[in-house]
């Protein structure tokens, strides 16, 4: 079995294994049956930190002229498109949650803004990518500016820190012993971590298959078209 | 069960799951292409 399709069957087992785990929570005092968006919600924004990261890391490779190569452009590329997936999708279960425990859809707290802040930055990255031609300038100008936008995302997890917002604390400190959660809600997000990281790596995987493959086709468009129109010539 | 907590798993899964969809139909009209080429 390819290692792509083994990670893809663990993405898919895990990512079973949460919403089990997550619907089967007990409903607790204070947030009733909504405490159940904790096997998703982090994972989903954690996932997106990852994402954002593994594209900064691809984008410094590619900088680097020792390690220069077109995939590391192909990989940044890829990880910040399911980024703003993960992001999107923190940002609609956030606000699923928020509606009936905080009473609102949307506000202007200091984690929720720094986080839609993250996916419009992110999605002028994609922007950019598409308004020239795939090459190396592009490749180059694309990398610079993913390394400056990571910047969003260290403020963005310690915004809760750092202001006064309505969000809760760092998730990812309750999987610490001692926490406030309890060890259902622990487990339950930890799978969700797993499944999440393991979802991302396997589309990641595809997502840069899917790039490369475009790009050889893209190089030998013109080649192709040429010979097609000899082989006419020659015909005629 | 809420109903905001079933809409936030179905989001979740439909969205990953539609995008999962869409790669790999992607990627499988892209490898004829090439073994085509070849």
């Amino acid at each position: 079995m390819k290692p792509t399709r083994v990670l893809g069957a663990l993405a898919l087992i895990t990512l079973t294994g949460t919403i089990a785990l997550g619907l089967g929570l007990p409903a607790t005092e204070e947030q009733q049956t909504y405490a159940r968006f904790v096997a998703i919600h982090p994972p989903l924004a954690w996932t997106a930190y990852l994402a954002f990261g593994v594209t900064a890391a691809a984008s410094a490779l590619y900088l680097w002229p020792r390690t220069r190569r077109a995939r590391w452009d192909a990989v940044a590329e890829a990880s910040a498109e399911l980024g703003i997936l993960f992001t999107g999708l923190t940002l609609v279960t956030g606000s699923l949650w928020g509606r009936p425990t905080w009473g609102v859809w949307w506000t202007w707290d200091a984690r929720l803004t720094t986080t839609a802040l993250m996916l419009v930055i992110y999605l002028g990255y994609l922007a950019q990518r598409s308004a020239v031609d795939a090459g190396p300038a592009r490749a180059k100008r694309s990398a610079v500016v993913a390394l400056l936008a990571v910047v969003v995302v260290p403020v963005n997890h310690m915004a809760v820190e750092w202001w006064r917002t309505l969000h809760q604390g760092r998730s990812l400190v309750s999987l610490n012993p001692g926490g406030q959660l309890d060890g259902d809600f622990v487990a339950a997000m930890f799978l969700g971590l797993v499944a999440m990281t393991l979802t991302y790596a396997w589309l990641v995987v595809l997502r840069t298959q899917l790039a490369e493959a475009t790009g050889r086709t893209e190089a030998t468009a013109l080649d192709d078209a040429l010979a097609a129109r000899r082989r006419e010539a020659v015909t005629t | 069960m809420s109903g905001y907590v079933i809409a936030g798993y179905a989001l979740t899964v439909g969205a990953l799951g539609a995008y999962t969809v869409s790669v790999v139909r992607r990627l499988r009209r892209q490898r004829p292409m090439r073994e085509d080429e070849s």
